[in-house]
């Protein structure tokens, strides 16, 4: 006798019968998230386990839940599966985003610097600055660094973000550059 | 993604009331109808601007303040100077910082600054001055409103109006010349109180004439800052009654956008992405009430 569900059998019976579970429509669009987005959080999510979770669910709907983690979650596993990009540590969100979603595709990450660093042939010189360059950019056979995605549309702005919480807010309540904006002058204008 | 429609559809968010959650609605929707995959135009016919500020921040509205780029310049180039103007070079694309795919919204805006009331003011002394009669005033605006405003059809999916709060004669030729006019309301005494002084306006017995028409549609009134309270819950259902009624007046959202800290942030820039605008781990208002809305919006506007 059984003395638990098979979890995963159940799962597959609802969304073989959705119309047997009515009540609970809503619940399994969270329930998705909720599960796909601890295992994208989990700390031994590897590329290789990244990339099954792409496969499994296809591009769209890894990246409709890439897109609910914070923007510090995206970061953290993108820095961890790209540990030698040199560009993550300071790149915008929507940059890690579109990196994150580009490994599970098929990106290579970023080589260690010293393996990037060998020379074609001939022994390694004595180790110094100039072999921890960092990871090289632009075109080559190397990995390939940060790009977007896709440039159908312009990278959008930086977010403006307003004084996150925590931080003391601006002295002025009333201060805005917008509303202190003055439009110019028309040229027919009459006084 | 959809594809793109053969011709864009107006819809006015808009009450006389002020504080029923207008600015909010039209956020709310060009997102999630961007998000969509549709190009969408937010013009900001409030001279408070807050729709402005909300997709581009306050220093990119100053930069289009200053630089003459804004509805209220466009109108006193236009109405008051009679100056030749192009409306598109006055509409910024790609104002917002949310995005969503990896790609930001494709939404547009034709900002309005605090001038507009100013401008709006200038419009009626000038029209006077030539000897424009009441009417003549409503038929001048009417004209420009479908000589530049609705062509934006063909180069928009959709485009929203943030209506001002009372009707300046700019925002009520907004109003009739849409699609459809989506009522922000909130489920207690004034605002439904104001709800009849709207219909009245706009829709009551004799209140259109040769200059201005009545609108297509009856209103569609859509119950904002939700709460689980007797007052709310009563008023809700003598709307829904009303709206259910035989020759109703106005048609009912099914679906109410509920009071949400969640939404209040989302008219701020702190989020990026439309997912974590819009849902957080107290609440998924993408598919509680943003999908919903938005299918009932396109019922609405496909007749139904």
């Amino acid at each position: 006798m059984a003395l638990e569900i098979d979890g995963l059998a159940v799962l597959c019976a609802i969304a073989e019968a959705p119309e047997a579970f009515p009540a609970i429509r809503s619940d399994v669009t969270k329930a998705a998230h909720a599960l796909v987005t601890k295992q994208l959080k989990a700390k031994t999510l590897d590329l290789a386990g990244l990339r099954a979770v792409r496969n499994a669910l296809g591009p769209q709907p890894l990246a409709l839940i890439v897109d609910g983690l914070k923007d510090a979650e995206v970061k953290a596993l993108a820095t961890r599966l790209d540990k030698h990009h040199p560009d993550l540590k300071d790149g915008p969100a929507v940059a890690h985003r579109r990196h994150l979603m580009a490994l599970a595709a098929d990106r290579d990450p970023v080589a260690p610097p010293a393996a990037r660093a060998k020379p074609a042939r001939g022994p390694i010189k004595a180790p110094g600055k100039g072999s921890a360059k960092g990871p090289e950019k632009g075109p080559g056979k190397g990995p390939e660094t940060a790009k977007p995605a896709s440039k159908a549309s312009p990278e959008p702005a930086p977010a403006k973000a307003r004084p996150p919480a925590g931080k003391p807010a601006p002295a002025d309540a009333l201060a805005s550059a917008a509303m202190a904006a003055r439009p110019p002058r028309r040229p027919r204008q009459q006084e | 993604m959809t594809g793109k429609r053969a011709q864009g559809q107006l819809v006015a968010v808009a009450n006389m009331k002020g504080g029923v959650g207008k600015t909010t609605s039209v956020v709310m929707l060009a997102d999630a109808l961007a998000a969509s995959g549709a190009s969408v135009l937010v013009i900001d016919l409030d001279p408070q601007a807050s729709a402005s500020v909300c997709f581009a921040g306050d220093g990119v509205l100053a930069e289009m303040i200053t630089a003459g780029r804004t509805l209220d310049y466009y109108l006193g180039l236009r109405i008051v100077d009679r100056d030749k103007a192009a409306l598109p070079d006055f509409i910024r694309d790609y104002v917002s910082s949310t995005t969503h795919l990896g790609e930001p919204l494709p939404i547009s805006l034709l900002a309005s600054g605090p001038s507009l009331r100013v401008v709006e003011r200038e419009i009626i002394y000038a029209l006077t001055k030539r000897q424009y009669s009441m009417h003549a005033i409503e038929g001048h605006l009417w004209k420009l409103f479908q000589e530049d405003f609705a062509p934006l059809r063909d180069q928009y999916d959709y485009v929203l109006f943030d209506c001002a709060p009372g009707i300046s004669p700019m925002t009520e030729v907004a109003i009739r010349a849409s699609d459809l006019v989506v009522v922000a309301c909130i489920a207690d005494f004034l605002s439904t109180y104001g709800l009849k002084a709207f219909y009245e306006t706009i829709w009551g017995v004799g209140s259109a004439s040769e200059s201005m028409l009545a609108p297509k549609r009856p209103p569609h009134v859509l119950i904002t800052r939700w709460q689980n309270t007797k007052q709310h819950a009563t008023t809700y259902a003598t709307l829904q009654a009303s709206a259910a009624a035989e020759g109703a007046r106005f048609r009912l959202f099914k679906t109410r956008v509920p009071q949400s800290a969640a939404l209040a942030n989302a008219l701020t820039l702190e989020y990026q992405t439309f997912a974590n605008k819009y849902r957080d781990a107290t609440r998924d208002l993408i598919g509680e009430v943003i999908t919903p809305v938005v299918a009932e919006l396109k019922e609405a506007l496909d007749g139904a």
